[in-house]
């Protein structure tokens, strides 16, 4: 994705000006061939060290078992896929219901904040148990662990986003006689957006983690599922194929909330 | 113009749940058209007199009167406070969408009010801008965005607080010189509070030094030298000493040695 390179070159390129141009349409591509060396070199020395396939296997031997479970990763990944963006939109509901309930009342907040704090600092893999004692085995515990471990960065960065609003423009707003509510969705919650996309990049790979925990350790479906299956029997391709498919799910979801934020929140990445 | 003043302040006192009186015996009256300055050195309680025009703040004590309970007011401040996700022309847009008085209208009136948007935008140079947005501007043209937002909605009363603080002095001499000829086009009551005696002495037909602890107003000084009013203006030696006369007011014996050099004083 162009996304991510767009701040540094724009930086590098105001550092230097107008020298190297004839090389820049590279800048692009320069992660792509980053990984191509990495993977050479894997590749390279797996095979002159001759590493044996089940200890770590070449990325040809795991190229291969990705073309030959290819329909098999295909039906486990999408369904991880779908535990995590289920587990994932329950957190954003929930994130921002709890975000609007905290800050409704000082009482509310005094309650209720310490106590999420404390929760936030319990491993939320260790929870994966307990739900598969309540829920059984399956997709339940799934979506439950990654909604568990990815509202609390909603909530937390929701509430930076909503306090700032200059005092001088609540004077003109309220001079104006504008209503709460037209505060509220014309300056307040616009001004929160920066802070909510960032928070949900975060969420997601968070929901993500939570979800293939959860198939490792109580599940007969998913990438998690498969892989721990597979380690079993020793196929080791297999596995790195799984971790592969993750990786690669990882980053595409990562990327669409960042076009998102592209979209939306443009203005707070001015330069 | 108006017989009726549109804003009138009676021995006010003003104290801050605090316990801090900010200003106090205040006795000011505004008409419809008036353009004043409010001068005074900082903290001497000159926001806090734009708080109670705009009726954010009631009086503790005294009487504030206002033509109609809800005046209107534009405001701008040092800080230009656009809306950075909006162009410029949704945020000079922004209080035609939340003020009582013309958000039931936008809908069917859109093309008339956008119509007012632009006038404005072209009168103070912004032309070719609307669709730009804020962080794209010079800090002159957005605080010139900003006094379109004031004015929009042709408010009854226009307060500026120090608008013009945070610019270069070129930038704040183009932006005298556009708010005088805003205020000639529309005639809108203006109440300009300032650090600055020179623009406020170029700018007001009215200005009220502001001094003391708690604030009251201890001098007022009318001007009255013809608009459209130029900066050469601002180079005249009279100029120079009802400049000299209200710092007197304001810091007392600071500059008296120099006196006869800058010539007679206008009485």
């Amino acid at each position: 994705m162009s996304l991510d390179t767009q701040t540094p070159s724009a930086l590098l390129s105001s550092a230097s000006p107008g020298k190297k141009r004839s090389s820049r349409w590279i800048l692009p591509f320069l992660p792509w061939l980053t990984l191509a060396a990495l993977l050479l070199i894997w590749q390279v020395s797996v095979r002159v060290l001759e590493v044996p396939v089940f200890i770590l296997p070449a990325p040809s031997d795991i190229g291969a078992s990705l073309v030959k479970w290819w329909s098999v990763l295909m039906d486990h990944g999408l369904y991880t896929l779908v535990n995590t963006l289920a587990g994932f939109g329950l957190a954003v509901a929930f994130g921002i219901f709890l975000r609007v309930l905290i800050g409704s009342s000082e009482w509310v907040y005094r309650a209720l904040y310490p106590l999420l704090i404390g929760f936030n600092s319990i491993p939320k893999a260790a929870l994966v148990p307990i739900l598969v004692i309540w829920f059984g085995i399956g997709t339940v515990p799934a979506i439950l662990s990654a909604f568990l471990i990815s509202f609390f960065p909603i909530v937390v960065n929701m509430s930076t986003g909503l306090a700032s609003v200059e005092p001088e423009l609540m004077d003109v707003l309220r001079a104006l006689r504008a209503r709460p509510l037209e505060i509220l969705t014309k300056v307040r919650l616009p001004r929160a957006m920066p802070y909510f996309f960032a928070s949900l990049k975060v969420a997601i790979t968070l929901a993500f983690v939570g979800a293939v925990v959860s198939e490792l350790a109580a599940s007969n479906k998913g990438v998690g599922y498969l892989m721990s299956s597979a380690s079993s029997n020793l196929d080791v391709p297999l596995v790195f194929a799984g971790l592969t498919v993750l990786a690669v799910m990882g980053v595409l979801l990562y990327a669409a909330l960042a076009l998102l934020e592209w979209r939306f929140v443009r203005w707070a990445y001015r330069s | 113009m108006n017989p009726t003043p549109l804003v009138t302040l009676e021995d006010v006192r003003l104290t801050y749940p605090s316990g801090q009186t900010a200003l106090e015996n205040l006795t000011l009256t505004l008409h419809q058209g008036d353009f004043i300055a409010v001068v005074g050195a900082s903290g001497s309680g000159k926001s806090t007199l734009l708080r109670l025009i705009t009726q954010l703040l009631k009086p503790s004590s005294g009487r504030a009167t206002f033509a109609h309970d809800a005046l209107t007011v534009g405001m701008a401040f040092q800080n230009p406070t656009l809306l950075p996700w909006r162009t410029v022309l949704e945020n000079v847009m922004l209080p035609l969408e939340v003020s009582p008085e013309h958000k039931f209208k936008l809908r069917s009136e859109r093309a008339k009010y956008l119509e007012i948007a632009h006038d404005l935008l072209r009168s103070v140079g912004l032309e070719g801008v609307e669709r730009r947005f804020p962080w794209e501007l010079s800090g002159g043209m957005q605080q010139r965005a900003s006094l379109c937002r004031a004015l929009v909605h042709s408010p009854e009363v226009l307060l500026l607080d120090e608008p013009f603080g945070a610019l270069d002095t070129f930038t704040r001499e183009e932006m005298w010189m556009a708010l005088d000829r805003l205020y000639l086009e529309r005639k809108p009551t203006v109440v300009l509070v300032t650090h600055d005696l020179r623009e406020a002495v170029l700018l007001a037909d009215t200005v009220y030094v502001v001094g003391g602890k708690p604030g009251r107003i201890a001098y007022r000084q009318p001007i009255d030298y013809p608009r459209p009013r130029s900066l050469e203006l601002s180079f005249l030696p009279e100029f120079s000493a009802t400049v000299l006369e209200l710092r007197e007011k304001i810091r007392p014996g600071e500059v008296t040695g120099k006196r006869e050099v800058i010539g007679e004083v206008k009485a």
